[in-house]
């Protein structure tokens, strides 16, 4: 009794080194972030980003629905009046250090002005770099990138 | 003779074996533990509380941070017990997508266990493994929905957005590879005199016990209890689709709960082979003006759809005065949602019945019976506790 289960027990332990020792020759799946990059999907829930429509005008109404649906009270607008009567935005701010990624306010803008991009990388040094303005949400932000 | 007394240590809050930040007061005689006592509530966030200030519909993202492995199916027990509260139909093909999904965060679930109940008993090789194809469900995730941990993968009557291009043959293509890894880490665990050893006759929870401490999930199957709320009462989809419910040897010890885990993988793989070769076509989401927001489409060129979706995303939607429950077969249990509803848009309370915080309890059986303090690390990682559910 006593033999056999040594007897399987060394059986065992040559087959579980068998399956590490396979592994030498399988290719490594390892990704060498930063010096690699892997590509998100298109549906990926990054960074949020205004659009400004075909004649170079802000979407954004300023009706704040995104800051009604936003669960964690990330968005902050102030609205104002500007020329002709019409709605003006003063400032919008997305404080993505409360911010979920979770894309409900995307869902929430009728204006289609909200979208998420593929930016991943928002760590930065200070605080109050979480804070992204009306200028940082209408252009791409600046990720210091990995140089060799 | 030397005198002898007990000793009180702790183990945790920091402690890797914990898995997260859970506290265990241990009587120790010697090696042997004589009593344990846990202690919870470092990891809590008054999330039952934060409800009640919350939309229906804002709250979703909040339940992705109960059981952060499994994000996917607190989702899912939400939408249905919303749904339910509303008396809403999901489509089918919404229902086929979610079952997919959620059978696949409990392959990812169950890799995270495996990964890191075996690093604790000593095998660090499991994990690697364990890992690689977790990154293929996470990637899945993220071409689905577009975030990979916390998911707010579906939405209330339905899905986001209908399934991607490229979604169907990446998901075929993980169902196929993964039997094999199974028997990979099979492999290198099952039969293995080390974890034979560490695991075989360790925290032994008899059915009735079991049942008696309310465990559920794959605890209690490894006790030999055939219970599964998907074949009980089942929800979505499952009643058309085939698996069997593993139950292990029958002696509801360590090495029995890792059984039945196992072959748990390989079932819900063979149910997303199913469903994806079964997806129906139609919507993916309800068509319900009072609940469901309309199609962005609408709401940008058709006033009445507008002011649906103002009136949706301000107000949210204003369920009937009444409680229900729902409850599914989550990857460590029956994870149940409870709403009372007094009629307005917010929760009046909600009470979340997660599986790991009902399961933590049956410890107090298992360490019975001169189990020593590593033992206690084996015991922990059976349960496949997850603090963020316990803790709320
Ligand atoms: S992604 Fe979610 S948390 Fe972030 S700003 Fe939008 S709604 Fe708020
Ligand atoms: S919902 Fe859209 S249009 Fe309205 S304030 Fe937000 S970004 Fe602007």
């Amino acid at each position: 009794m006593k033999i056999n289960r040594v007897i399987s027990s060394i059986i065992e332990f040559i087959r579980g080194l068998s399956v590490t020792f396979w592994h030498l020759f399988v290719p490594s799946v390892t990704l060498q972030y930063p010096r690699q990059r892997w590509t998100v999907s298109d549906r990926y829930r990054g960074l949020e980003r205004l659009a400004v429509d075909e004649e170079g005008r802000e979407r954004c109404v300023g009706c704040c629905l995104c800051a009604q649906m936003c669960p964690s009270n990330a968005i902050k607008i102030v609205t104002g009046e500007g020329k002709d009567y019409n709605k003006e935005v003063i400032s919008f701010e997305i404080d993505i250090a409360r911010c979920l990624f979770c894309g409900l306010c995307v869902e929430a803008c009728p204006k289609n002005a909200l979208s998420m991009t593929g930016e991943y990388e928002l760590a930065c040094y200070n605080r109050a770099g979480m804070i992204y303005t009306k200028e940082g949400l209408y252009k791409s932000p600046d990720v210091t990138r990995y140089k060799k | 003779m030397p005198e002898t007394q007990e000793l009180t240590i702790n183990m945790g809050p920091q402690h890797p074996s914990t898995h997260g930040v859970l506290r265990l007061v241990l009587n120790l005689d010697g090696e042997i533990i004589t009593k344990i006592t846990p202690d919870i509530g470092y990891l809590h966030r008054g999330i039952e509380k934060l409800a009640e200030d919350m939309t229906y519909a804002q709250f979703l993202p909040v339940t992705d941070r109960l059981d952060y492995l499994a994000a996917v199916s607190n989702n899912l027990a939400y939408c249905l017990a919303v749904e339910k509260l509303l008396g809403l139909e999901v489509p089918k093909r919404a229902s086929y997508v979610r079952v997919i999904l959620t059978e696949l965060s409990r392959i990812a679930s169950h890799l995270v266990w495996i990964g890191t109940h075996a690093l604790d008993i000593g095998a660090y090789t499991p994990f690697l493994y364990a890992f690689r194809e977790r990154e293929d469900i996470l990637d899945i995730y993220e071409l689905f929905c577009g975030s990979r941990l916390t998911t707010t993968c579906f939405r209330i009557g339905g899905l986001p957005q209908d399934i991607p291009e490229g979604f169907v043959e990446k998901v075929e293509k993980f169902t196929k590879i993964f039997p094999k890894k199974v028997d990979e880490y099979e492999a290198l665990l099952t039969k293995n005199e080390i974890w034979l050893r560490r695991t075989q006759f360790v925290g032994i929870i008899s059915a009735e016990d079991g049942i008696n401490y309310s465990l559920s999930g794959p605890s209690l199957r490894g006790s030999g209890v055939k219970w599964d709320i998907r074949k009980a009462e089942p929800y979505c989809v499952y009643d058309e689709l085939e698996f069997d419910i593993p139950t292990g040897r029958g002696i509801g010890d360590v090495y029995d709960r890792y059984l039945v885990r196992m072959e748990e993988m390989r079932q819900s793989c063979k149910i997303v082979q199913q469903a994806i070769a079964k997806i129906p076509d139609g919507d993916f989401i309800a068509t319900a003006a009072k609940f469901v927001p309309p199609p962005k489409e609408r709401v940008l060129t058709d006033i009445e759809a507008l002011i649906h979706h103002f009136k949706l995303v301000v107000e949210g939607f204003k369920p009937p005065a009444k409680e229900v429950y729902a409850c599914i077969e989550a990857p460590k249990g029956e994870l149940g949602f409870y709403i009372v509803s007094d009629g307005s848009n917010k929760p009046y309370r909600l009470k979340i019945r997660t599986p790991s915080f009902a399961n933590l309890q049956s410890i107090y059986k298992m360490i019975e019976g001169g189990m020593m303090v590593a033992d206690a690390v084996a015991i922990i990682g059976s349960l496949d506790i997850v603090l963020g559910e316990i803790d709320r």
